[in-house]
């Protein structure tokens, strides 16, 4: 994906947009680190969302918009770079450590992430919250998955639904 | 602290179908197998996606079972070292379950009490028959046929198709008795097959035998008498299950697609 070109993409300054969280926090940022998002991508290649006029997210919060755009920007340059081909094995190792380091997160905001991830469509954001959630799966029994992602305790009757899948599926655990 | 435990259960609850799919996706067999019980909505989630489905597909041919001499000897053929081993004693069933084997599909068996796959020796009983109404059984005799395709489902269905004339003597011949063999006109004359051509089915889905109407594509094969005239006898006819269809071999070579 690569970022959308503007018409005053070559004379050095930077085209900038802003961003409108739904607690009504403006944030001013790169068009390039805007577009990883392909929900905004068509508005911005529009012209939307320059000068005084925002795009407003109302399912977004400015913590959780924060966080989002630090990843946008970070991932940016790679992302115009047309997926890093050309990337030398020093900047990946630093975006991957960058990543493992982002997702280093109180679950809330993890889930928060996921969501607007997933509303904003920003797909290298979705991969790397959804990689975090597999891990924190992986090796579990499906009462420590429900324990670790925070499930309310099971009813008696969904209790009862996870013993007969465990029965239909316990060739899972021999 | 509480109201922050509050809110995350409510999170894990909201988060979109998609995204949750999105981390089951990148999970071995294992572990999806323990995030399917993890909650209904899960379970709804991997299923509508089929995510569980390629794990549960065997990957190569094991072997195949032989039955000598239709002796009801199964003994099970495969190249050594491979896999786990699998026996054609099906010892694992409950006694008579094995007694006659009715029909297979991609690895499952179907036998008159149950539905079994040798190689996980597991098997699940299969509820009483609906009776056939004593009309047709005079007429028809039915046939059994398994159909189980686990890259579509992991749900099989037994058809029961009552796609055998029975052989009628006739006037004069030894042992002839016109209650049992006297042809009924009407009956000689329809179409077969006929359209509808209702048959009970037994899904494992709902685990319960339900009744379907087929419909015909096409012109029937003949009447009844024409096939009863074409080809006698009364045995077991085979079939093939491919890709959604059943194909039933039936009297006078031709073949029903189902």
């Amino acid at each position: 994906m690569a970022a959308p070109e503007s018409g005053d993409g070559n004379n050095g300054a930077a085209r900038m947009v802003t961003l409108i969280s739904s607690d009504n926090t403006r944030f001013e940022v790169e068009a390039a680190a805007a577009s990883l998002s392909q929900t905004l991508q068509l508005t911005i290649l529009d012209g939307g969302g320059g000068g005084g006029d925002g795009i407003p997210l109302p399912n977004v919060d400015s913590a959780t918009l924060s966080k989002v755009l630090e990843y946008c920007i970070k991932h940016a340059p790679a992302a115009a770079n047309g997926g890093a081909p050309n990337a030398t094995a020093v900047d990946r190792a630093e975006l991957e450590r960058f990543d493992n380091e982002f997702v280093n997160i109180d679950q809330s905001v993890l889930y928060s992430l996921i969501m607007a991830a997933h509303n904003l469509e920003i797909e290298g954001l979705q991969s790397l919250v959804a990689k975090k959630v597999a891990d924190m799966i992986k090796g579990k029994s499906p009462m420590e998955i429900r324990r670790t992602l925070g499930f309310p305790d099971p009813t008696p009757e969904e209790q009862a639904e996870m013993n007969a899948h465990m029965l239909e599926y316990g060739w899972a655990y021999e | 602290m509480l109201q922050q435990q509050q809110d995350d259960e409510d999170l894990v609850r909201l988060l979109p179908d998609d995204a949750v799919a999105d981390v089951l996706r990148r999970l071995g067999p294992c572990d999806l197998a323990a995030s399917r019980c993890v909650s209904k909505t899960w379970c709804g989630i991997m299923d509508a996606r089929h995510l569980m489905l390629p794990h549960l597909l065997p990957h190569e041919v094991g072997g195949i079972f032989i039955d000598f001499n239709n002796l009801h000897s199964w003994e099970f053929f495969a190249r050594p070292t491979t896999g786990p081993e699998i026996s054609g004693e099906f010892d694992f069933l409950p006694s008579g379950a094995e007694s006659e084997i009715l029909d297979y599909c991609n690895g499952l068996f179907l036998s008159d009490d149950c539905v079994f796959n040798p190689a996980t020796r597991r098997w699940t009983p299969l509820p009483p028959r609906p009776p056939q109404p004593a009309s047709e059984s005079l007429y028809f005799s039915q046939s059994e046929y398994l159909v189980f395709d686990p890259t579509v489902s992991p749900h099989f269905e037994v058809f029961i198709i009552p796609s055998r004339i029975i052989y009628k003597k006739k006037p004069g011949d030894y042992c002839y008795r016109p209650s049992r063999d006297k042809l009924d006109p009407e009956t000689e004359q329809s179409e077969w097959p006929p359209s509808p051509w209702i048959l009970h089915v037994f899904t494992s889905r709902t685990g319960q035998w339900e009744e379907r109407s087929f419909f015909r594509d096409g012109e029937p094969a003949g009447t009844v008498n024409d096939m009863r005239k074409a080809y006698p006898w009364t045995h077991k006819r085979y079939a093939a299950y491919s890709q959604g269809e059943l194909y039933v071999h039936c009297q006078a070579d031709f073949t029903a697609r189902i």
